[in-house]
């Protein structure tokens, strides 16, 4: 990814349903840590849910480039969740309703939104888990008032490949802002 | 230490320094290793030649073919090869066992990893197969 789409994409955070294809974890881990050093210090929520990193691994990430994890989490403004936990795992949040939870933290605690960057190879994990229905059930609606929602669905190129051309256009169509289609 | 000797292993992983290190310290012990940082070009070259392999090491989350999609490959070409994930995440061996319990996984291991103790996983996992005659090395057909 250039410089200059990286930028693109950071700046659009606050489109409502965004699409990353990236061709190396380098380059979403550079996208989580410009999007987190945006973001939080702007008092805005940011998840991230992982997949072919660890939590901890993200955090050590995110501290090299300069974010104050601790604090951030300390102040539930920081969620770094592994996203197979979250989607299949014993005691799996419903993610949408997770997101309303945190809607109303926003609106209850000044907060300017939420941003959630969602490694979706997740659902490659356990093969034909629901993707599009879950892309397709997303919201595409504001947090209310000024707050925003944004989401940031991200695919490693290897495994979008994998979806047949007609999933592929329907996932893509489904996402306001793309970077690296 | 050269307890490997004529045990043929095939060993995946997308991250090419896990690889690199595994690699090393198996062979040390004697082991032939063929490495793969792609998983479709490791089925690739296990399809080419099923019953030569005696045990398969896989990571479990890779762009492109999960370690249990390649665990499934390998199963249908294979039915006796000894399968041994390696993966990062605690989940991924509670999903192997609800969701791939066909698989037949020996062991999985959680990363990080230090190089004796695959080591002793992998002599672990050849030592029961040679016990109960199941590899390759003891001439069974798949």
């Amino acid at each position: 990814m250039s410089e200059a789409a990286l930028r693109q994409l950071c700046r659009e955070r606050t489109g409502l349903h965004n699409l990353l294809v990236f061709d190396d974890i380098v380059v979403f881990r550079e996208v989580y840590c410009e999007i987190a050093k945006a973001a939080l210090p702007n008092n805005e929520i940011l998840i991230i849910m992982t997949y072919f990193e660890t939590p901890d691994q993200v955090k050590f990430y995110l501290r090299e480039a300069g974010v104050n994890v601790d604090l951030y989490g300390k102040t539930g403004s920081l969620f770094v969740i592994d996203s197979v936990e979250q989607f299949f795992g014993t005691n799996p949040t419903d993610t949408l309703r997770f997101i309303e939870l945190l809607n109303k933290k926003v609106r209850r605690e000044g907060k300017k939104g939420v941003i959630a960057i969602i490694d979706m190879d997740a659902f490659f994990h356990l093969q034909d888990a629901g993707l599009e229905k879950y892309e397709l059930e997303v919201p595409s609606g504001t947090a209310g008032g000024d707050a925003f929602l944004c989401l940031l669905c991200a695919y490693h190129r290897g495994n979008f490949e994998r979806l047949d051309p007609a999933t592929q256009k329907a996932i893509t169509s489904r996402h306001s802002a793309r970077a690296g289609i | 230490m050269a307890t490997g000797i004529g045990y043929r292993i095939l060993l995946v992983d997308d991250e090419e320094d896990v690889l690199y290190v595994f690699r090393r310290a198996l062979e040390k012990y004697g082991y032939v290793v063929e490495s793969f940082s792609s998983p479709e070009k490791a089925l690739e070259r296990f399809r080419a030649n099923p019953k030569q392999y005696d045990l398969v090491v896989s990571d479990v989350r890779m762009p492109g073919m999960t370690g249990y999609e390649l665990a499934q490959g390998v199963r249908k070409l294979n039915r006796r090869v000894k399968l041994m994930l390696v993966s990062a995440f605690d989940i991924d061996a509670r999903v192997g066992e609800a969701f791939f319990p066909e698989l037949r996984v020996s062991e999985v291991l959680t990363k990080p990893v230090a190089y004796k103790e695959i080591c002793r996983a992998v002599e672990r996992q050849l030592l029961s197969s040679s016990s109960s005659s199941s590899s390759s090395k003891a001439g069974q057909d798949v």
